[in-house]
């Protein structure tokens, strides 16, 4: 164990690494979801049927295969770049939990009551208002449990980057067991630094999800107010 | 809640100022109704829901569409609203169609919203939006379709939640509220962007007899009170032959009678109507 101690230093450097492209990749994953949610639910029957067929070529192979084909194949095509370790990770990683997320997106999107939108039309609102100030604000409340999950395993998806060359946790990690032949005790800390990282991560989206406005909205509706409980007339 | 006269005093909307304040003047030679329906079809799929329909309405005028359930009756307001296209025929809101220009053409997506501003729509669901309390229901469409100011759009809020009778509940969600206090909000945030034709849709199917009453006051007190024009849909026959100036009886897609109320209710001409009367008023 103490022989492992000493080269604390790195295992901190990979443990930031580890950290530093989940943190990325979740928050790329987000955006991405919510682009190819929307394009998912298009009214347009071209967009609907492109962005699902997008999904599926992403989501279909492996992680560690797109990986590799980004890194070891694009740049063999004719006016590709070469991209670093660490850039096409991020990029694979969070496009990967772009095209799962976007399916979670679009059913929180189709969850939502039908009505609301009607009611949106009759108010006058325009579709991106209705979308960014109705329909979004109330999917969220499903989107932000799901994805929650879907970013846990993400983190626990960062574990292959070291595959071409990104000195994540696991990178580091295998190095110093290679040094000092700690092979239980090594893995056993990685299991728990990637425990610890899910279980944070966990945190931080029940925190998240106590803030969504109709949650607070039914946490409020739940709660002994001054108003009169439903069912009652004023 | 008010009464009739202070209802009438707290009433803040008048249609020709709001036809003002929309900017439109009726110009056509179908301008004299409020809302036109010209062989107007739906089909939904194989399923045929309207035919060939016909329906014009005053300036301040209360229809009221009744008939059995699948006739046809909520589609007609879901066009008049643009939440559904016809597969044929035309709609004209104040002389205008909502569906094509002058020359024929597909409206634009602003056009259809300046024209269908002037309709406002309170739904059997309610349709509150449950992330935003009270007040934010009744000002969000002001602030982001108006561009009323918040200070603006809140002081008209809390006047309109006054005339429903709600003023105490400023600062609750939609699912703290009973349903006949919900129903009285939609009315409110249908209410405050000034429409000049209001379609109500079995605004009290979803409530039991005690809450619908609360609602119907209101719309009472819309009715007689204001010049808006009336577009209901309703089972309540009592509610309808009391605020109708005319009942349109639907059955199959079709309007198979229309008259007054006394007229529908005591002298109906169709054995579909005497019948469709009698199993409702039986019940």
């Amino acid at each position: 164990m103490e022989a492992v101690l000493e080269y604390w230093p790195v295992l901190i450097q990979g443990l930031w690494v580890t950290v530093w492209v989940s943190s990325c990749i979740i928050l790329g994953a987000a955006l991405g979801a919510i682009m190819l949610g929307v394009l998912r639910v298009s009214r347009t029957g071209v967009i609907r049927v492109l962005s699902m067929v997008f999904i599926e070529c992403i989501r279909g192979p492996s992680a560690l295969v797109l990986l590799f084909w980004v890194f070891y194949a694009l740049p063999l095509l004719p006016g590709m770049p070469q991209l670093s370790p660490l850039a096409a990770a991020i990029l694979v990683l969070a496009l990967d939990g772009a095209v799962y997320g976007a399916e979670i997106v679009r059913a929180g999107i189709e969850a939502v009551n039908r009505g609301q939108a009607d009611a949106c039309h009759a108010l006058g609102l325009s579709r991106f208002q209705s979308f960014t100030k109705v329909v979004l604000p109330q999917a969220l409340s499903q989107i932000v449990p799901a994805f929650g999950s879907l970013a846990r395993g993400m983190i626990k998806w960062t574990s292959i980057v070291s595959f071409i060359g990104v000195q994540d946790i696991l990178y580091v990690a295998n190095n110093v067991r290679a040094q000092t032949f700690e092979t239980t005790i090594v893995f056993c800390l990685l299991a728990v630094l990637y425990w610890i990282l899910t279980v944070l991560c966990g945190l931080v989206f029940r925190e998240l999800e106590q803030v969504l406005p109709l949650n607070r909205a039914l946490r409020a509706a739940r709660a002994p107010s001054a108003y009169a409980p439903a069912g009652a007339a004023q | 809640m008010l009464s009739a006269a202070e209802f009438s005093h707290s009433r803040p909307f008048v249609p020709e100022a709001a036809t003002e304040a929309h900017g439109v003047a009726p110009k056509s030679k179908h301008a004299k109704w409020a809302i036109e329906f010209e062989r107007i079809s739906k089909f939904f799929g194989a399923h045929r829901v309207l035919v060939d329909l016909d329906l014009q309405v005053q300036p301040g005028e209360k229809v009221t569409l009744i008939g059995p359930s699948g006739s046809g009756k909520t589609t007609v307001l879901r066009l008049a609203m643009t939440l559904e296209k016809p597969t044929g025929g035309d709609i004209r809101i104040f002389g205008e169609s909502i569906l094509f220009d002058s020359a024929g053409k597909p409206l634009s997506t602003s056009q259809e919203a300046r024209i269908r501003r002037r309709c406002g729509m309170v739904f059997q669901q309610f349709n509150l939006f449950p992330h935003l309390t009270v007040l934010q229901n009744l000002v969000l469409a002001p602030t982001t379709v108006l561009r009323q100011s918040k200070e603006q759009a809140e002081n008209t809020a809390l006047e309109y939640l006054r005339m429903v009778g709600l003023e105490g509940k400023v600062h609750a969600y939609p699912a703290q509220l009973s349903g006949g206090q919900q129903q009285r909000i939609a009315i409110a945030r249908a209410l405050i962007l000034k429409p000049e034709i209001l379609l109500l849709d079995e605004i009290t199917s979803a409530l039991d007899p005690e809450l619908a009453g609360e609602v119907l006051d209101v719309v009472r007190g819309v009715a007689h009170e204001t010049k808006v024009t009336l577009l209901i849909v309703t089972h309540e026959m009592r509610f309808a032959r009391e605020v109708s100036d005319r009942i349109a009886v639907f059955d199959a897609g079709r309007i198979i009678e229309q008259g007054s109320p006394d007229k529908i209710f005591s002298y109906p001409e169709c054995d579909r109507t005497r019948a469709f009367l009698q199993s409702v008023l039986n019940h």
